[in-house]
């Protein structure tokens, strides 16, 4: 496990300071400051936003951000997965003794970190904007959450730790997918229809909380306003979706002749 | 120096690849002992490279197994691989890091400790000191080639697998490549699998050849003995009996 | 240029992936033109309604088809050997751009025929003139957004020379103006609204229209003149 804390950590460092991360970046911070101006214009009819004080600021936008961290995280997965392929640096890697298991294990644990980081950026991106348009204020308002101060700065981590768990079990579909195709593109043009044709299993009351894209929409929210019960089945089924699309991907990967 | 063994270093036992209905590698078997210069010859399409993606568990057999110094590459990968060295066709490298990085990264991911000094070491032997901080991506063909063969050289393995090594190296590149090969082989008693069709750098180079075509094992043996069975004047000549031979 | 856009062009037709794009898109619209008109609806209803629907996801698949056009010769590493067969790089350029935009257009097409078709057979009382204003001003909207998007992500490409930062700024830009349509001052601004605002805008005010489609021309054409003089003197480590 040594050699994939050491492929992990060179993913992060990469990652980090890549040209996606900076224009992933760019275009929150658009998302961001145009939500923010046209809330000012026109208040809660024409943003996503109901409250306009920073405290507030990211976690109402976790949700909205459902499209833009999608593809995101489907581009990431499945950048880390053919990239290596197709410029033929996964020789480099596995002609090193380094088991096939490892390897993708590196590669998962890769995806959850982004998710969590591309969770951290939107938080604290929300903040700035936050700030520069309202200033502090004096309560967060979230559904029936209300909170301030550090405590409203912990429930945002916490949704946004939530909302980034479900963004991972979408980005272990993303990785099996990848593993199917050659280019970055393809993988992430897919992984957009879905997330757009994903949106109406919203209008099926009875299998949607078994939907990947529901949890994406509402994991974050859930967790404050339904009960003990129904959150421990919808963490379940994203423990579900995670680890059957990741064996499912290993055993793709495990036994994938690889001519490169 | 590599440690001396009493088996082969490396030994194929009928490897045999298919994809779809096309045989690619067909009941291959052959051993290497160690310190031996293994020329590994065949036209275009004989299987070749196929073999070494084989031996280095990039691709799969259909059947057969691989032994590198007693350990099946099928069920004991790590300490097979972890005494194997390799350029497998074109090296490949992360374009946006240095020579030095590049090579730091497959030290750390080896089994043996290689220290920073190790890294500078090889970076020395294969005359890429001056570039080591340079992007890979600024690097010609034969900068890879070296760049590739130090990698290779880095954790002081029993076998270095080589696959058109000398592919746009210059000509004084060739000589150095050619006598640092040499002087691995009878010093450190690392054994070379090396795949090329520069038959006449070949002779002068390897002391065994194989031969394959159309996946299939043509010739195999000491170099000097099969050009006197086939009165050959040369490793090209033989070369080309052997395979007239086998299209009779 | 021709050459150029002739090499490219046989490339495409070899690869099935966007002839399977294609089938997908008729399928579609026709299906949906059926169940439109089982709703009674006119025939030029059926065609307004059946291209709102698409027109998300039609954006999203243009990414992808403009991404995958510019950004192939990256991929499988075959620049250094399209880029010398060129007549220029200035010709390189604009045959991808000529080429991602023909078959973005192309894909706009096969669904305005066969949900045209599907709605005619359902029901013959067309009027072809408001047809003809529709089809024509719906095309004219489209190809400027289509102009303007291929010269915005060749752009990206050719200067983060990234094919996974070129996808992401792509679909993010195109998901950035999905959010601005819902802001009903602006949604007739959007690009991706022009296919269907286009013609309302026109009837309402022809100068605003005009300056629209003009501005979207205009940037499109800024856009590849800046990006062909950073490909002119660009270093390609390739």
């Amino acid at each position: 496990m040594r050699k994939a804390g050491i492929l992990i950590g060179f993913e992060i460092k990469r990652m980090l300071f890549s040209k996606t991360t900076a224009i992933y970046t760019g275009i929150y911070f658009i998302n961001f400051m145009i939500s923010a101006i046209f809330f000012r214009i026109m208040g809660s009819e024409g943003t996503v936003l109901t409250i306009g004080n920073a405290q507030s600021f990211p976690i109402q936008h976790l949700q909205a951000s459902f499209l833009f961290t999608g593809i995101f995280v489907a581009i990431y997965a499945g950048q880390i997965i053919t990239q290596d392929r197709s410029q033929g640096t996964i020789k480099l890697i596995l002609t090193r003794s380094i088991s096939r298991l490892e390897y993708f294990m590196s590669k998962v644990v890769c995806i959850f970190l982004f998710t969590v980081f591309i969770t951290l950026l939107m938080i604290v991106l929300s903040y700035v904007v936050g700030m520069l348009f309202f200033g502090w204020g004096d309560v967060m308002i979230f559904f029936s959450v209300k909170s301030e101060g550090l405590q409203g700065i912990l429930i945002t981590m916490l949704s946004g730790l939530a909302f980034a768990f479900s963004y991972f079990a979408f980005g272990m579909i993303a990785a099996t997918v990848s593993m199917l195709t050659s280019k970055v593109s393809v993988n992430a043009a897919i992984m957009g229809i879905l997330l757009m044709a994903g949106q109406y299993f919203e209008v099926l009351p009875s299998v949607k909380q078994f939907a990947v894209f529901h949890q994406m929409l509402f994991f974050h929210i859930n967790i404050f306003e339904k009960s003990f019960v129904y959150n421990t089945v919808s963490f379940l089924v994203l423990m579900a979706y995670s680890v059957v699309f990741g064996m499912l991907g290993y055993r793709i990967f495990r036994k994938k002749d690889l001519y490169v | 120096m590599a440690e001396k063994t009493h088996f082969p270093v490396l030994e194929l036992k009928g490897l045999t690849k298919q994809i779809k209905q096309k045989t690619i590698v067909n009941n291959l078997s052959f051993s290497l002992q160690q310190g031996d210069i293994y020329g590994f010859l065949g036209p275009n399409g004989s299987g070749k490279t196929t073999t070494l993606r084989m031996i280095t568990r990039l691709v799969f057999p259909t059947s057969g197994e691989i032994y590198i110094n007693g350990h099946s590459v099928d069920r004991d990968y790590r300490k097979a691989l972890s005494v194997v060295g390799s350029i497998i066709e074109n090296p490949a490298f992360y374009l946006d890091l240095t020579a030095k990085q590049n090579v730091k990264l497959s030290a750390e991911l080896s089994d043996t400790k290689v220290g920073s000094s190790r890294v500078d070491e090889v970076l020395e032997i294969v005359g890429l000191s001056d570039v080591k901080n340079d992007k890979v991506k600024t690097f010609s063909l034969g900068m890879k080639q070296r760049l590739g063969l130090a990698n290779a050289l880095l954790c002081r393995p029993a076998i270095i697998i080589l696959d058109e090594p000398t592919n746009g190296v210059d000509p004084a590149g060739l000589r150095e490549m050619k006598e640092l090969i040499k002087r691995l082989s009878q010093q450190e008693n690392i054994t070379f699998l090396i795949s090329s069709h520069m038959l006449r750098e070949m002779q002068d180079l390897c002391n065994r050849v194989t031969i394959l075509q159309k996946g299939k094992l043509v010739e195999t043996g000491l170099v000097h003995e099969l050009l006197k069975d086939y009165g050959a004047d040369n490793l090209e000549d033989l070369f080309f009996a052997c395979i007239k031979e086998d299209r009779q | 240029m021709e050459k150029q856009l002739h090499h490219d062009f046989q490339k495409l037709i070899y690869q099935k992936r966007y002839l399977m794009i294609l089938v997908g898109i008729l399928l579609f619209s026709t299906i949906y033109t059926v169940y439109l008109a089982q709703k009674g609806l006119s025939s030029i209803e059926m065609l307004h309604i059946g291209l709102s629907q698409l027109r998300p996801i039609y954006w999203f698949i243009c990414c992808y088809m403009i991404c995958d056009v510019i950004s192939s010769d990256y991929h499988h590493k075959t620049l250094k050997t399209t880029v010398p067969y060129s007549k220029s790089r200035t010709a390189y350029i604009a045959s991808k751009c000529v080429l991602s935009a023909a078959i973005c257009f192309l894909a706009l097409l096969v669904h305005m025929i066969s949900s045209s078709i599907t709605a005619y057979i359902f029901s013959p009382h067309m009027e072809w003139i408001v047809f003809g204003e529709f089809f024509a001003l719906a095309s004219a909207g489209a190809l400027s957004s289509i102009f303007f998007f291929v010269s915005l992500f060749i752009f990206c490409m050719i200067v983060t020379e990234n094919e996974a930062a070129t996808i992401g700024f792509s679909l993010g830009t195109v998901i950035i103006m999905l959010i601005l349509e819902s802001i009903e001052q602006l949604s007739k601004y959007v690009p991706t609204m022009q296919m269907i605002t286009l013609q309302t805008t026109i009837h309402a005010n022809l100068t605003i229209g005009m300056i629209i489609i003009g501005t979207l021309v205009l940037l499109a054409i800024v856009f590849t003149l800046f990006t062909m003089s950073i490909f002119r003197r660009k270093d390609l480590f390739v």
